[in-house]
């Protein structure tokens, strides 16, 4: 290598460095584009399509019940297999309409039942919130829940009741809304 | 051990590939061979230029099926050698002198299914513990499918070729 | 009797490291890197032998993070087994899905619509270059710049944003579903896909000049780590670990699926055939992407986004299939066997990571130390898609 070739890379070597600098003095002097966490929190518009562990959707008339059918598809097609409906069976009482029973309404009342949503039973801790049971469910009872700040100390903090948890917050709801009407009325 | 599902797959003469029909599975070719064959042909498709891409295996109600998959980079024209090994023998050449790269390939069905690869240099496990000699893709008795019932293409020999004319 | 030897004392190392040197030998060290060293990207351990600061054999040594995937494939059904792909290489997690979802496809014969192609293609490529933003950023930080995964970090940030507001995740995607995807694009991710592409144009522009024409790194990738043809042949390597060394294989090129034949792109290549050739490799790839982006966002068709009768409880008939697509790494392969139930009769997952490491013990020999995590670097692992 001659004398001339040498030194002339030492020039654009140097060069380059200082090139690097210029961007690094220049991003110093921009704005912070992180968040400071416990003191900042992300914005909402930034969490649109986020996915939260699963929640239950009401009826719309009924805030206090899902939609759900019990029909078990979100269970059986879980991966992890980390949902569990409890349902207990309770006869229904048979209201005759005119007072006269005939034979047949007392055969059918006999063999009724409804089947009743106790307990939704979501292990978060398993959920790897793969969407399949919101795809799968036939009634759209499931969606996904907007819960992002968790943070537990043990294991048993994740494990939901998602049927509890749905009549918790209609009952906050309905709360919020009695005085409003109250204040109208 | 059923002989009759495997059709003409046990009829392959030494010295002679059997070409299979390939439909949608997506190879460019398909080769049935018998295990002693396998250093020889790997041989010729080292001389050919393929590439080692894959080696797997699978327990099957015969035996062991283990598919070598090369590929052509100038093409990306797939080449599946398929070797059946049968009668419990769990034992079958290393083609690692070849083919280097298969050392790996060789040691993951070594931990998976417990098959035995002659002359391979390094033959411990790669991904399992080595103090638990547990084969974790072997299947029970009842769960074991014959090779035509999950390979229909196995049945249809459409030409033998002698290993020396393999890269026409 | 109490027996001292250095065998019944565990002195030598554990299995693997007797089993790499079973007699000790003088003037050469032992060196085990790793499995928590920060440049093995996860837990990788190679257990080196050295003279003075020169690696004269080399050995990885695997498993730590190993999960049996292939096993979980056979007690799942096909629809349970889509989470896992997301998982096995969590930095191009969309090209797992893809192979995964593309490889029942046809075993199926499910024709995917083309507005679902054009929206895969899209969110893929997406994937590939914030795949390829963590790359540099991690391989600078190896070489001992810090700064450079900030601004990778910065521009990751937008791409997964855009990304989650249609796949719902931001690392472990599970978006593809057979026939199709699991949730339309509207026009605010269009727009937002638009402005990324000329946001990443002159940041690309300013990595250049930030990094790549830097002489410090420059003496750190050039002529370190070289891989002949002939070692890439023998190894199956594919990916920009193969295109580095001038062979211009790309599965998007030579055999390409979906709708990559109607889209214009290159394909870089570099004969370097060192770290410096592959970094150049991945850097161009991404404006490939940036270009793969914008024509399929302009050629975009109105349609389905999956197929109205796709089965989401899939029955594939009985048969073979091997399906490959191009992830950021290399060539993936998924080799699925179907005896016609509702469960895979075995699934073999090819990952490019194994295949591009198993040539790493080949290439060290003879480096020194300090360049040997140059080239583990180069090599773009992700290892919990090597271990599966």
């Amino acid at each position: 290598m001659s004398n001339y070739s040498k030194s002339q890379s030492i020039r654009e070597g140097i060069w380059s460095l200082i090139v690097g600098l210029k961007i690094t003095a220049k991003n110093f002097l921009k704005p912070t584009i992180t968040v400071h966490y416990p003191r900042e929190t992300v914005p909402t518009d930034k969490l649109e399509g986020y996915r939260g562990h699963i929640e239950l959707v009401p009826k719309p008339k009924d805030p206090f019940t899902p939609k759900c059918i019990m029909c078990n598809l979100c269970a059986t097609v879980c991966p992890s297999g980390c949902i569990k409906l409890v349902t207990v069976k309770e006869p229904i009482e048979e209201k005759s309409k005119s007072g006269t029973n005939t034979q047949e309404d007392k055969k059918t009342a006999k063999k009724k039942f409804k089947k009743k949503l106790v307990a939704f039973e979501l292990n978060y801790n398993y959920c790897s919130l793969c969407g399949l049971c919101v795809q799968n469910c036939s009634v759209k009872s499931l969606r996904f829940s907007k819960d992002i700040y968790l943070a537990g100390y043990s294991k048993e903090e994740f494990e939901y009741d998602l049927l509890a948890r749905l009549r918790a917050k209609a009952k906050v709801k309905s709360a919020k809304e009695l005085p409003q009407k109250n204040s109208e009325g | 051990m059923t002989k009759e599902g495997l059709g003409h797959v046990l009829e392959v003469k030494p010295g002679f590939c059997a070409l299979l029909a390939t439909g949608k599975v997506g190879y460019k070719k398909q080769l049935f061979i018998l295990p002693d064959d396998l250093l020889n042909v790997v041989k010729h498709l080292d001389e050919c230029g393929y590439a080692l891409e894959n080696i797997t295996a699978l327990e099957i109600e015969e035996g062991f099926l283990l598919v070598y998959h090369f590929n052509q980079w100038n093409n990306g024209e797939k080449l599946a050698l398929k070797v059946l090994l049968t009668d419990g023998v769990k034992e079958i050449d290393s083609i690692s002198d070849v083919y280097p790269g298969a050392l790996w390939h060789e040691r993951e069905c070594f931990d998976f299914f417990g098959i035995v690869f002659k002359n391979h240099s390094n033959l411990i496990p790669l991904l399992l513990d080595p103090k638990e000699n547990i084969h974790p893709l072997l299947k029970a008795k009842n769960k074991r499918q014959p090779l035509a019932a999950i390979m229909p293409e196995s049945e249809k020999i459409e030409q033998y070729i002698k290993i020396e004319e393999l890269g026409k | 009797m109490l027996d001292t030897t250095l065998d019944s004392l565990d002195l030598r190392g554990d299995f693997y490291t007797r089993n790499f040197q079973p007699h000790p030998s003088e003037n050469r060290l032992i060196l085990n890197m790793g499995p928590q060293h920060p440049s093995t990207h996860g837990v990788l351990r190679v257990i080196l032998e050295i003279d003075g600061e020169y690696i004269v054999r080399a050995e990885p040594v695997l498993g730590y993070i190993h999960r049996m995937h292939e096993r979980m494939a056979e007690v799942k059904r096909y629809e349970q087994y889509l989470p896992n792909l997301g998982r096995i290489d969590y930095l191009h997690a969309l090209a797992w899905n893809w192979a995964y979802v593309g490889a029942v496809e046809r075993l199926m014969g499910l024709e995917v619509p083309k507005r679902a192609e054009y929206i895969r293609v899209i969110t893929c490529e997406l994937n590939r270059i914030s795949s390829h933003l963590l790359w540099w950023g991690a391989y600078l930080l190896d070489l001992g710049a810090f700064t450079p995964i900030m601004y990778a970090f910065a521009d990751r940030e937008i791409i997964m944003d855009i990304l989650q507001r249609i796949t719902g995740s931001r690392l472990t995607y599970c978006y593809y579903r057979f026939g199709g995807v699991s949730q339309d694009i509207d026009d605010k991710f269009i727009e937002q896909t638009k402005e990324l592409c000329k946001y990443l144009r002159p940041r690309l522009k300013m990595y250049k000049d930030f990094v790549t024409d830097n002489i410090i790194f420059r003496k750190r990738v050039e002529g370190i780590g070289i891989i002949e043809t002939e070692i890439l042949r023998k190894y199956g390597a594919t990916g920009p670990v193969l295109r580095g060394s001038g062979i211009a294989y790309d599965v998007r090129k030579t055999k390409p699926y979906s709708v990559y034949s109607e889209i214009e792109f290159d394909v870089p290549s570099y004969e370097l055939e060192d770290a410096f050739g592959r970094y150049l490799v991945r850097m161009q790839e991404m404006e490939e992407s940036l270009k793969i982006i914008e024509q399929c966002l302009e050629q975009l068709p109105a349609g389905d986004f999956i197929l109205p009768k796709a089965p989401k409880r899939p029955k594939p008939p009985a048969g073979e299939v091997y399906f490959t697509v191009e992830g950021a790494r290399g060539e993936i392969g998924v080799h699925l066997l179907s005896d016609g139930s509702a469960y895979p009769y075995r699934l073999k997952l090819r990952s490019p990571s194994f295949s591009n490491l198993s040539l790493f013990p080949e290439v060290v020999k003879g480096t020194l130390l300090a360049d040997a995590v140059s080239i583990l670097g180069s090599l773009d692992l992700v290892i919990p898609e090597i271990d599966r």
